[in-house]
């Protein structure tokens, strides 16, 4: 049986190993800390009977203006994502964002939130652009390491 | 020893000057200062300038070599003895501590500074940092406090010294202080009026905590009332929910359970909503059915319905499999990982035994046979579960027709099931074609890897880990993805790494994952120090608590077990000899993975990249034992006592051997563990020349009275290990340890059918491998009852 709940601090090693497994950008456990003791309510997971993280999302505010855009809204961004592969297509990603996107905007009024996908996942771009009422702010070239291109995507986050 | 002289005028600008140039990182101006100082001095003694000489010669080589340390230590010890009445030499000698992160000496020098200058508020930062990082929370609370005396205005200083409070369970400080501080707050805001001045959610989280604490002293009903008058100002109304939830239920209120079903209808997937739902209701079962039917979608309530009802009962009957039939409906290859739970459950087994027919006529064929595989496969039917799965093997070719994304889960399911029937090279060989199926998913690569390093193929392991941070321009080549991986803290894989060399008897690599694995927990421990300042300052006190809480327990990990096994196995190992191991491996040595690494590898950043130098290390057992102590902290386990036994008799401290068996034993250690326990401490004690009859004699005493069960004073070892080890793996290592390996392969085969899981029929080969005998016996009769085992 699954469950997605808050991240805890006792889930961070398991967050970062599950984000190794998963992804390509990759962060050291200080840094996952730092994330969650500076947007505690923004980040969930989904454990598995077994109680091991089978999916996580963690999800930020941005730090400054910069960050926020020319119109200036608070704006949160979704730092990362990753389901294990055995779990996915049963709407694991889709239940972990809605339950970060709302934590981001009762916690910290995020009016409006961010991510980047590669341009190759369209397993993911259909479920932010489809699912979850995400936008195409722009195709970042070359955004990831390997030189893949990014969709920046923005939604507007409403009560 | 004698104190320093006072310094005079000239010498005294010179330190100042010294302090000023260190300030500034102009170390070799200030150790020329320094030096001067010391020079001039007809003893040549002055504490405050041996502290900070000590300081710069650290701070000028990037990485001090031992012998650099060794001064620095003795001019840090020396200049704080001599001037210990100063709280500057103190100070110095405190952040020299900190910097080695010996944090306890550290903690102890800047308490003598502060205690000397309790003004100097420089010290209070590192000295409350140092005491949350050593849980000496009434240090902390005082530091915290007075630092608060002098920084009213400092929201931190009110924030870290909260958390100090809660820390020490000072409940009622904390409310008081919550009380002051949001006072204090409100003022400011009134004063400042600066719109970017948003402390709401810092303010909520001091609210939050104050309601914690209250809870903290077990009033419930006043911290229900205190949370009601703090809503309008709390962010987190999950938190806020979830607590006047937990209020509610446990001061009896009947409106527990509608705030539960509220929090469901927020998230339907938490399963502890659900649970404390269910505890609250007179009919849970119809709750669930109720909950199920309002959301036909979530399939948590009907999980739990499943759970609840009894499974022969037709209502169960019913209601699983037209969940598994509609969710096999969906054609997702992997719907197994749904109903996994159910496996331990024979009514359940049977049931789809009974409904394969109708099963098949409910999805396509693939999501059919991958299903049935995994079913005969968790029923322990591996010959079934094979037949099943590769009957539809061919839609993995390229030209099925069928799309990669099939394909690639079909594998992983393929590699899954082979893996648990024990054919761990045609499970490698199926990731090998998922991961090329899709060359761009990490996870399936991350699968690909373990399964090379399950399979001890580590060539193509380090291959595939290096995969992507060679692509993804993180590495340049083998030997920088290696310090990537372990940059990254990819403990999974490392720890992977480290098991598939211990398998292969490769023990210098094994002993150096291991310990790249330790290095990566003790960084994570190490890491949060820099939290104690920054989580008092972002505000977020509660998860800044939860940290430091949960930091105690850094080491409780099941990778963090297996490293400190292996660590401990091969320096036992390698202590007595069992193999020449470095001979053995150096056979290895012709695996080109290695040769390739040889030519690559940098040993400026990594002086032992091959953990040779570890191996042969004379302290391998002392820090075998460092490391079983750690592990003991979280984990006074059977397992972790009898592991330390076998080090203590490796180092031959009889005594210390000894007590370990009795921990194990109070902790629940099982018969054949104590027998095999006493047989290695006698052993032992047998083949020491030189321990003193006295100890001889009372160990010999004692160990009768621990190990009961049989006289282990006066039967012949061979008849003990035999009579009373009764478990097959720890006969296997009974017997290796007493050398007692004549014909043990013969009696392993007898043995076998004791063995009921593949992995532990590989324990029992690795061990023969260990003892170094012809394996031919045991591996011929483990292939007749498991043909599919490739790990031979």
């Amino acid at each position: 049986m699954i469950d997605i709940r808050p991240a805890q601090v006792a889930d961070l090693q398991s967050i970062q190993q599950a984000n190794i497994a998963n992804l390509p950008e990759n962060y050291v456990f200080k840094f996952i800390l730092y994330h969650n003791i500076s947007w505690p309510q923004g980040s969930f997971v989904a454990t598995n009977s077994d109680n091991q993280i089978v999916g996580y999302v963690l999800g930020k505010m941005e730090d400054d203006e910069a960050e926020n855009g020319k119109d200036n809204r608070l704006s949160a961004h979704i730092t990362s994502i990753a389901v294990n592969r055995e779990y996915r297509r049963q709407g694991l990603a889709r239940r972990l964002l809605q339950q970060s996107l709302k934590s981001l905007r009762e916690n910290y009024r995020a009016e409006a939130v961010s991510l980047h996908v590669r341009e190759s996942n369209q397993a993911a771009f259909k479920l932010y652009r489809d699912g979850l009422g995400f936008e195409v702010k722009e195709l970042t070239k070359s955004y990831y390491a390997d030189g893949e291109d990014a969709y920046s995507m923005v939604k507007t986050l409403t009560d | 020893m004698p104190k320093s002289q006072p310094l005079n005028s000239k010498d005294s600008s010179a330190f100042q000057r010294a302090l000023i140039h260190y300030e500034k990182k102009e170390y070799e101006q200030s150790l020329a200062e320094v030096e001067g100082i010391i020079e001039r001095r007809k003893d040549r003694l002055h504490g405050e300038s041996f502290c900070l000489k000590s300081l710069l010669l650290y701070h000028l080589k990037k990485e001090p070599d031992a012998e650099t340390l060794k001064e620095c230590d003795e001019l840090t010890a020396k200049g704080s003895e001599i001037d210990s009445e100063s709280h500057v030499a103190w100070h110095m000698a405190g952040i020299y501590y900190k910097l080695r992160t010996e944090y306890r000496k550290a903690l102890k020098a800047y308490m003598s500074s502060y205690q000397l200058n309790p003004d100097n508020s420089n010290v209070y930062q590192d000295l409350a940092m140092l005491a949350a990082q050593l849980r000496d929370f009434p240090t902390l609370v005082d530091v915290r406090r007075k630092a608060l005396t002098q920084h009213m205005n400092q929201r931190m200083s009110w924030a870290a010294l909260i958390a100090a409070l809660f820390l020490d369970k000072k409940y009622t400080e904390v409310e008081n202080t919550v009380e002051l501080y949001d006072r204090v707050m409100e003022v400011e805001r009134k004063q400042v009026k600066d719109p970017k001045v948003d402390d709401r959610v810092e303010r909520s989280e001091c609210l939050m905590l104050k309601a914690e604490a209250i809870v903290a002293q077990n009033k419930p009903k006043r911290a229900l009332n205190y949370l009601y008058t703090i809503e309008p100002n709390v962010r987190d109304k999950l938190a806020w929910c979830e607590l006047e939830a937990k209020l509610l239920v446990e001061v009896n209120k009947p409106e527990a359970k509608k705030r539960y079903l509220l929090l469901i209808q927020r998230n339907p997937s938490d399963v502890e909503y659900y649970k404390q739902a269910m505890k609250l209701s007179e009919d849970p079962v119809g709750l669930l059915k109720e909950l199920s039917a309002a959301n036909p979608k979530e399939l948590t309530p009907c999980f739990l319905l499943l759970n609840e009802l009894d499974s022969t009962s037709p209502e169960f009957t019913e209601l699983f499999m037209k969940t598994l039939l509609s969710q096999l409906s969906r054609n997702v290859l992997t719907t197994f990982v749904l109903f996994k739970d159910f496996y331990s459950d024979p009514a359940v087994i049977k049931l789809i035994d009974d409904n394969i027919a109708q099963l098949k006529d409910s999805c396509d064929e693939v999501p059919f046979a991958v299903f049935i595989a995994y079913h005969y496969s968790y029923s322990n039917r591996h010959s079934d579960a094979l037949t099943a799965i590769e009957d539809v093997k061919p839609i993995a070719d390229a030209d099925a027709g069928t799309d990669v994304d099939t394909q690639a889960d079909y594998l992983l399911a393929y590699s899954h099931i082979l893996t648990r029937a024990g054919d761990l090279a045609a499970a490698q060989a199926a990731l090998a074609k998922a991961s090329g199926k899709l060359p761009g998913d990490v996870y399936l690569n991350t699968k690909y890897t373990a399964a090379c390093f399950k399979n001890s193929d580590v060539s193509a392991g380090y291959k595939a880990a290096f995969r992507f941070y060679i692509q993804g321009k993180h590495a340049k080549d083998d030997a920088e993805a290696m310090n990537y991986i372990t940059s990254i803290e990819s403990v999974n894989t490392v720890i992977n790494m480290a098991s598939a060399h211990m398998i292969r008897q490769e023990y210098s690599l094994a002993l150096k994952r291991a310990l790249n694995v330790i290095d990566i927990f003790n960084i994570y421990q190490r890491e949060q120090y820099d939290f104690h300042f920054f989580g008092p300052r972002k505000g977020t006190l509660r998860t800044y608590i939860n940290m430091v809480e949960w930091e105690q327990s850094v080491y409780d990990h099941d990778v963090y077990a297996r490293a400190v096994d292996i660590v401990s196995t091969v320096w036992v190992t390698i202590n007595a000899k069992y193999l020449d191991v470095v001979g053995e491996e150096n056979t290895t040595l012709g695996n080109s993975w290695r040769k390739e690494m040889l030519e690559k590898v940098d040993t400026k950043t990594d002086s032992d990249p091959f953990g040779v130098a570890a191996l042969e290390s004379p302290d391998g057992l002392s820090r075998a034992v460092d490391v079983l102590k750690t592990l003991e902290k979280v984990r006074p386990t059977p397992l972790v006592y009898l592991k330390e036994l076998e080090v203590y008799a490796a180092q031959k401290k009889h005594v210390l051997a000894t007590q370990s068996l009795k921990k194990a034993k109070e902790r629940g250690a099982t018969n054949s563990q104590i027998a095999m326990g006493a047989c290695i401490i006698r052993h032992a004690l047998d083949t020491d020349d030189h321990v003193p009859d006295i100890i001889k004699q009372m160990q010999l005493k004692l160990l009768p009275t621990i190990a009961t069960e049989g006289d282990v004073l006066n039967d012949e070892l061979l008849q003990y290990t035999n009579s009373f080890v009764t478990n097959v793996l720890d006969w296997l290592k009974t017997r290796r340890i007493l050398r007692l390996t004549e014909n043990l392969s013969t009696e392993a085969a007898e043995k076998i059918e004791e063995l009921v899981t593949e992995e532990d029929l590989e324990s029992a080969y690795q061990e023969l491998r260990i003892s170094g005998v012809d394996t031919e016996p045991f591996v011929k009769t483990s292939k007749e009852l498991w043909p599919r085992v490739s790990f031979f």
